[in-house]
Formats: structure tokens, C-alpha cells, sequence
């Protein structure tokens, strides 16, 4: 049997400490079906690395963890990070976005919902990789698909010690501890409800309730029988809280929103139902957790900004020239933020040196009191009549028009009489009706002529990637058909 | 009383959700969820207001669990048990 601690790694100490500290004394991890306490974990998580040991996996080995928000998913990760394995995380499968096992993986791993009366190792089935290329990789890494919203996916590198790092820096900020009640209803196979909320619970042996695919009915279930005191949500998530709340939440001591911007209307009708606890985080696959406002924050600086960087994080912005307003594109210094990109074969893409300030491809200004305001991208950009307009800034304009609950301009293939294509999908707010021939009509009074989008659309809902972002994607081909 | 509502909420779904749901899909004991006609996150939020409007009552939150929401039948009665307020 393997000793695993032997060489006890950083994250394997502090699990201990939580494990047997009296704070974390009847603190629980589940996923509503299975339950687990904190001084469980190591005697559990212990099953689990003999399970893979018994099929070979080593620190020499790399998996790839498919793993829902289930307890045997969250005891298979804390295992690999308390042990050191490389891993990469693919979500699992969504039809529209089925992924590969990229080739330097030596097995395969799903973790799936577990029996509550089995050993949660028996929830977790491990294949060998037939396409493993033979490459040999390190040791105590973490690899994370980016969302490809805007082009291909690529594998981001990190380390488990900087996602540690990244971690400590939203514990800090968000104040989690022992007492915290963490409600996870994003997927834990992303940096947002991985690195933002799930490692930082666990640092802190927080209780932790994970919800696989929620929806309202589960999320009032589980939020009455729980209580969380702290949650990381999507844009999607609160406007769907925001219209089956019947009353204001006074549970909540955080209540966070990232993964995509959120429209400032939204922000405004869903802070009172969480007491006034909403936040919007900033950050991305490649820097982790980046920016965000504090809790008690006022409610215009906490609706239209992403706060201040995080602690040991630099932001910068670089405007283009005079004419830009201080406007530009957003940079990122992050101490935790990742190695590089490596492609399915596990070579390099970029292997920026350290110290190399990360372009976000966000577009921002900073306000006098040092607060951050995200506008949207810098590439989402097209040449229209000789000028360069940011689909971002229509995208900003068009949300205020009334009944607009989310919008989305995209730029398709071809060309107008005003240069390339662009196509504006709105999607109705609470209550509110599109009609797409009256909003076109509207934009030839809010937006200068070569701005104006060649079509406006009305559709139910956004495509999704499964990150939460809009699949800009999908809605110009939608364009193109 | 209930068979008139379940006619009423079965069209309903059909007509009001974006849930590609023909009304041959619909027996009384179908689920909604799951097992049923699989209603997403999003369609469940839409059955909710269409139901309060066509309807004309408010869901308590009590009302919002997923026994109400269990089948066609359980949420009629559900509808019931406000319209006779």
C-alpha cells in the first residue's frame, strides 16, 4: 500500500489541518444525495487513491477527469490535488460540445453520481487512453479547456500550488471559513466553480453543497434545506432566481456572479432579493479569479464595476490612442495565473516567461477610485464604413431599450452596403416583449449609421456554451442560414 | 374540476413553451421533469409565469418543489387548490 504521506504536499497538510480541526467539526460535503463530513475526507479520499493505484496511476501519470457535481466527483479531485496527479478536467460530455481526451493523457476517469451506502471509489470508473502518445508530463499540474467562445479551445496549464494560490485570494476576499455554507450550482469542472469556489470551501472546510445541473425547483429545495451562506451563480442562474424568488434571501452573506457580464438592469432587480450581496466577479480560465467587488461595496459600484484586482493581481489598461477615452484593452499581472497553452498532443502552443502581463481581450476603463469597469471585448470588432466599431458598445447601448433582457451583436460572414455583416439577438427580460422590427427601428435614433445592425433578431434564449458564455458562434451561423 | 385543468395547463405547455412538446406527449401522470417531457432549466421558469398568467393565481413558494412539479397531475392540482381560494 502506498504511503501517501510520505512527501506530504502542501494542499495534503491543509486538508489534514481541516480535517481534524474542531471548527470543521460536523461540516459536510454533498450533493443532496451522498453526504460526507470534512473528518471523513481523508480516510475517503485515502480509498480513492488506492483505487487508482491499483490501476496503475502514479505521479507519473496524467488523467482526464470527467466529473459532475457529485460527492465521489468532489472526494476524486480533492484526492488528486492531496496526492499531487496531473489532471485535466473535461466537462462532461454536452452533445454540442463533445471534447476529446487530449493524447498526453495516460487514462481516463469519470467520476459519476455514487450509490450513498457504497464507498464512493465505486462511482469512479477508470479507463486506459488507447490514443496516449507516450509523453511524459510533470507532475501537480492542472489543465483547463478554454470555453473557445470566440475560436478554438486550447488546453490552459496551471499548477496545483497556484491554483492553491488563486484560492488563499478568494478566501480572502470572500471571507470563507468553517462556518461558511457554500452552495456550488456551476460546474466544478470549470475554473469558475473549481478555483473560485469549490478549492477555497475546501481550504477553509467550509460545508459545501454541490448541485449537478440545477434548476429552480432543486435550487429552492436545496437552498431551504441547506442554507448557504455563500454561492457562485451565473447571469442565467439569477434571473432565473430572480423570477422564482417570492420573497428576499437573508441567508446570504456573498452572493457571487461571473462567467459572463451582467446586464446592469438584472444586477439591479436581483441585488434586494439577496439582501444587497451581489457581486460580480472578474476572471478567466488562463488568470483564475481576478477582480471583484466587496460585498459592502454600494449598489451602483457593485452593479456596473468588477471592483479592485485581487490581492498580489496588477490590471492595466492600455487605450488604443487619444480618441479612446481611457478606454482600452484590459492587461492582467497575476502571481497565480497559468503557465501557458498546450495543444492535444501536449506541445506548447505559448510558454509566455513569467512575469508576462496577460492580454484578457476584454476592453476597460478604470474609474477615479480605482474601480474596474468591463465593457466588453476587444476583438469582438468589425469595420463598418471605414470605422472600427466594438459590437460590445451596441451591445451596451441596445440593453438599456425596454423588454431587452439579454442581447448579443455578432458578426457574420459577408457583406452589407455598410461593410461586414453584423446581426443583433435579443432575448426578452422578466415580463418584457421583443419585437425585433421595432428595436431595429430604435437603433436608427441611438446608433450612428454604419453601428446599425443589418438584422435584429428576437429569440427565446441565448446559446450557451457549457462555460455559461453566449455561443457567439452559434448565433452567427444562426445569421448565415 | 382537475380534468379541465390538466387540459388547460396540457395546451399550455404545448402552446406557451419553447419545449418542442406536442400535446400527444401529455397523459396526466407525465412527468414534467426527468423522466417526463424533460423540461429545462429555462422552460420551467416559463411554465411558472405562463401558469400565473393563464391561470390568474401566484405561486407561493411552498408551491415551488418538485412534488408540485412531479406531473401534469400533481401541478393541476396544485393550480386547483389556488383557483378555489
Amino acid at each position: 500500500m502506498p504511503d501517501f504521506r510520505m512527501n506530504p504536499t502542501p494542499f495534503q497538510a491543509t486538508l489534514d489541518h481541516v480535517s481534524t480541526s474542531a471548527d470543521t467539526n460536523g461540516n459536510v460535503l454533498t450533493d443532496g444525495k451522498s453526504t460526507a463530513t470534512w473528518n471523513q475526507v481523508p480516510t475517503l479520499t485515502d480509498g480513492i487513491l488506492r483505487h487508482l493505484e491499483s490501476q496503475g496511476i502514479g505521479l507519473s501519470s496524467c488523467l482526464a477527469v470527467e466529473c459532475s457535481n457529485s460527492l465521489p466527483g468532489a472526494l476524486l479531485l480533492l484526492a488528486l490535488f492531496r496526492r499531487g496527479i496531473s489532471f485535466v478536467l473535461v466537462p462532461p460530455p454536452v452533445s454540442a460540445d463533445l471534447k476529446p481526451v487530449p493524447r498526453f493523457c495516460t487514462h481516463k476517469v469519470v467520476a459519476a453520481t455514487g450509490n450513498p451506502d457504497s464507498a464512493p471509489e465505486t462511482a469512479i470508473q477508470i479507463d486506459s487512453n488507447p490514443d496516449f502518445s507516450g509523453l511524459a508530463t510533470s507532475s501537480g499540474k492542472l489543465y483547463l479547456r478554454t470555453s473557445g467562445s470566440m475560436g478554438a479551445s486550447k488546453i490552459v496549464v496551471h499548477s496545483h500550488a497556484g491554483m492553491i494560490g488563486n484560492a488563499q485570494n478568494c478566501i480572502l476576499k470572500y471571507g470563507f471559513r468553517p462556518a461558511s455554507r457554500a452552495t456550488i450550482p456551476v460546474p466544478i469542472a470549470h475554473m469558475y466553480g473549481f478555483g473560485a469556489e469549490f478549492l477555497p470551501a475546501a481550504l477553509a472546510g467550509a460545508s459545501i453543497d454541490l448541485q449537478d445541473k440545477t434548476n429552480l425547483l432543486k435550487y429552492l429545495d436545496r437552498e431551504k434545506k441547506f442554507e448557504p451562506t455563500i454561492v457562485f451563480a451565473t447571469p442565467a442562474i439569477c434571473d432565473m432566481l430572480a423570477k422564482g424568488y417570492k420573497k428576499p434571501r437573508t441567508n446570504y452573506e456573498v452572493f457571487v456572479t461571473s462567467g459572463q457580464r451582467i446586464s446592469e438592469d438584472l444586477f439591479r432587480a436581483f441585488d434586494p432579493l439577496v439582501s444587497g450581496r451581489l457581486i460580480n466577479q472578474y476572471g478567466s480560465t488562463e488568470m483564475g479569479a481576478t477582480a471583484a467587488a466587496n460585498p459592502g461595496d454600494p449598489l451602483d459600484a457593485r452593479a456596473t464595476t468588477i471592483g479592485k484586482p485581487m490581492n498580489g493581481v496588477q490590471l492595466k489598461v492600455t487605450p488604443k490612442d487619444d480618441a479612446s477615452n481611457g478606454s482600452g484593452e484590459l492587461h492582467c499581472l497575476h502571481p497565480y495565473g497559468f503557465e501557458g497553452y498546450l495543444d492535444e498532443e501536449g506541445a506548447w502552443i505559448s510558454h509566455p516567461e513569467p512575469e508576462t502581463w496577460y492580454r484578457t481581450g476584454d476592453l476597460a476603463f478604470v474609474q477615479p477610485d480605482g474601480e474596474i469597469v468591463v465593457t466588453g471585448r476587444a476583438d469582438a470588432s468589425v469595420n463598418r464604413s471605414g470605422y472600427l466599431v466594438l459590437l460590445a458598445d451596441i451591445e451596451r447601448i441596445l440593453e438599456k431599450l425596454e423588454g431587452i433582457g439579454e442581447i448579443a451583436v455578432v458578426a457574420a460572414t459577408g457583406e452589407s452596403s455598410r461593410g461586414q455583416r453584423i446581426a443583433a439577438f435579443c432575448v426578452p427580460g422578466p415580463g418584457g416583449v421583443v419585437d425585433a422590427a421595432k428595436i431595429r427601428e430604435r437603433c436608427f435614433d441611438l446608433l450612428p449609421h454604419y453601428a446599425i445592425p443589418d438584422e435584429v433578431r428576437a429569440i427565446p434564449q441565448m446559446p450557451l456554451l457549457a462555460s455559461g458564455k453566449i455561443d457567439r458562434r452559434a448565433l452567427a451561423a444562426l445569421m448565415n442560414e | 374540476m382537475t380534468n379541465t385543468t390538466i387540459d388547460r395547463l396540457s395546451n399550455l405547455i404545448v402552446q406557451k413553451l419553447d419545449a418542442n412538446v406536442q400535446l400527444e406527449d401529455i397523459q396526466p401522470e407525465t412527468a414534467l421533469l426527468e423522466s417526463g417531457l424533460k423540461l429545462n432549466s429555462l422552460a420551467i421558469v416559463d411554465l411558472i409565469t405562463a401558469v400565473e398568467e393563464e391561470f390568474g393565481i401566484q405561486f407561493g413558494e411552498d408551491d415551488l418543489n418538485m412534488d408540485a412539479f412531479a406531473s401534469v397531475a400533481a401541478l393541476a392540482k396544485v393550480i386547483d387548490s389556488h383557483a378555489s381560494e
